[in-house]
């Protein structure tokens, strides 16, 4: 069985989800079509990165345990391009 | 007899007649705290649509008034009757009335005018009801009859009206229609498959019953089934918001998790609390439900949803008395199937929330519970407590 080589972690607490958390529902579906096997996709339900006045940056990921801001799906699938390239 | 306070659990489903936008039946509840008393009325008005509307409303809510004044005589009775507007059309004035008074101590009387029998349900039997039955003054047409019966914990009563007993008489498939003893014979079925099952449940199957024995399934007469079952209260605690001061964080999970009933958790933080102070885990879903965040799931936890949003929505689809499929309905589901309900609100506020960019929705929290009480109380006769933390 292959590890998985990338691990994503999606905020999906009511701030992040306002600002547009909302927008990864399928992307889990993209994310296995292009890379299968190699992407692990992990919801989480609140992150709490928004407490602290650093709410500007929601919504949130982690992408390998490293916190991303303002992230949308777009921004994610060009992370994962340069991580792991096509097909 | 019981010691024990009997908890009174009354819900109830109802179906315009077909081409009406209103129902002609009416029921009116509630709880007189001081009394120890739960008062359930159900009325069928004369006709159907906004008339009987009207008829059903002013009698349902004059009979509650009456009973609850300790005020039922021939004269209060007569008085009701006499109260009603007169129809044009068949010049009379005319609602039925099922009116169910019940003591917490379990002694209870059922008066009836018109309305098929109450069904009086104990460990899978319908029992007898001993009425006396009395004639009203002026009024030889109209006998009233009265039960006094003991409630045990467990008996179920069940108010019919006749657009349910009714159901599919002269059709072709059933001629004879469902009658009171068909409607019997479903719920003692249904109770011996699900024992536990609430009172709105039950009512809403009775209704669906019903429904299936009309031509084309659609109520050729306003119906009505009214459940209220007795029996020990069911506890839930809905937990939402993280504590004002970061101390209480240990013995707030402690109380979630020695809580003695079912549990619910509304609120990215709050949940991650717990999950961090008890040592369990969260898994959550990446798909929102009708554009609400996703459901949760964490051992202890009946649902764990997200907080200002879930709960804004609560309110707003229990006061349309709407359901949808959003993690919102879930937890109305586990609100309704509860009859005590404890709110633990943690007061610390979410600054990310204050955001004037943010949608109005994202309100203050301590609003929205008090809402949310007010309605669960008002509307559906639950015990709410509202503890701030």
């Amino acid at each position: 069985m292959t590890e998985k080589r990338v691990t994503v972690e999606i905020c999906m607490g009511t701030t992040c989800f306002v600002l547009g958390a909302r927008d990864f529902s399928s992307i889990e579906d993209q994310i296995a079509l292009r890379w299968p096997g190699q992407v692990e996709i992990i919801p989480v339900h609140c992150m709490d990165f928004c407490r602290g006045g650093a709410f500007h940056g929601a919504p949130y990921m982690k992408v390998n345990h490293v916190p991303v801001g303002k992230a949308h799906p777009q921004l994610l699938m060009s992370m994962l391009e340069e991580m792991l390239g096509g097909k | 007899m019981t010691n024990q306070p009997l908890y009174i659990e009354a819900d109830w489903s109802m179906r315009n007649k077909v081409g009406q936008q209103i129902c002609g039946d009416s029921v009116v509840a509630r709880k007189v705290q001081d009394q120890q008393r739960q008062i359930v009325v159900m009325s069928d008005g004369l006709g159907s649509g906004v008339k009987a509307n009207i008829l059903s409303t002013m009698t349902a809510t004059m009979a509650a008034r009456f009973v609850q004044a300790n005020m039922v005589s021939m004269s209060s009775l007569s008085v009701m009757m006499d109260a009603l507007p007169v129809c044009k059309v068949r010049n009379i004035s005319y609602a039925t009335y099922t009116i169910v008074d019940t003591s917490l101590n379990g002694e209870t009387r059922v008066i009836e005018m018109g309305n098929p029998s109450t069904l009086h349900i104990r460990d899978g039997k319908v029992m007898d009801l001993a009425y006396s039955r009395i004639s009203v003054s002026k009024r030889e047409d109209r006998d009233i009859s009265i039960a006094d019966i003991h409630i045990e914990p467990g008996d179920r009563l069940v108010v019919l009206s006749d657009g349910v007993t009714m159901a599919g008489l002269g059709s072709q498939d059933h001629k004879l229609g469902l009658r009171i003893e068909g409607v019997s014979t479903y719920i003692l079925e249904q109770l011996a498959l699900h024992p536990q099952m609430s009172a709105g449940e039950l009512s809403e199957q009775v209704i669906r019953k019903a429904l299936r024995y009309e031509p084309n399934q659609v109520p050729h007469d306003d119906m009505t089934c009214v459940a209220i079952y007795y029996r020990e209260p069911r506890k839930l605690l809905l937990l939402t918001g993280p504590p004002f001061r970061e101390s209480s964080d240990a013995s707030w999970a402690q109380r979630f998790n020695s809580y003695p009933g079912d549990r619910v958790v509304c609120g990215g933080t709050t949940a991650n609390i717990l999950a961090r102070e008890l040592g369990l885990e969260i898994n959550s879903t990446l798909k929102p439900m009708g554009g609400l965040p996703p459901i949760s799931f964490m051992n202890g936890a009946k649902l764990v949803s997200e907080g200002i949003l879930t709960l804004t929505r609560v309110c707003n689809l229990l006061e349309q008395g709407e359901q949808d499929n959003s993690v919102a309905s879930k937890l109305i589901d586990e609100l309704k199937n509860h009859d005590i309900i404890d709110v633990c609100v943690g007061t610390k506020i979410n600054e990310a929330h204050q955001d004037p960019t943010l949608p109005s929705d994202l309100d203050i929290r301590r609003n929205i519970v008090k809402r949310l009480a007010g309605i669960l109380e008002e509307k559906f006769l639950k015990e709410v407590s509202i503890r701030y933390i």
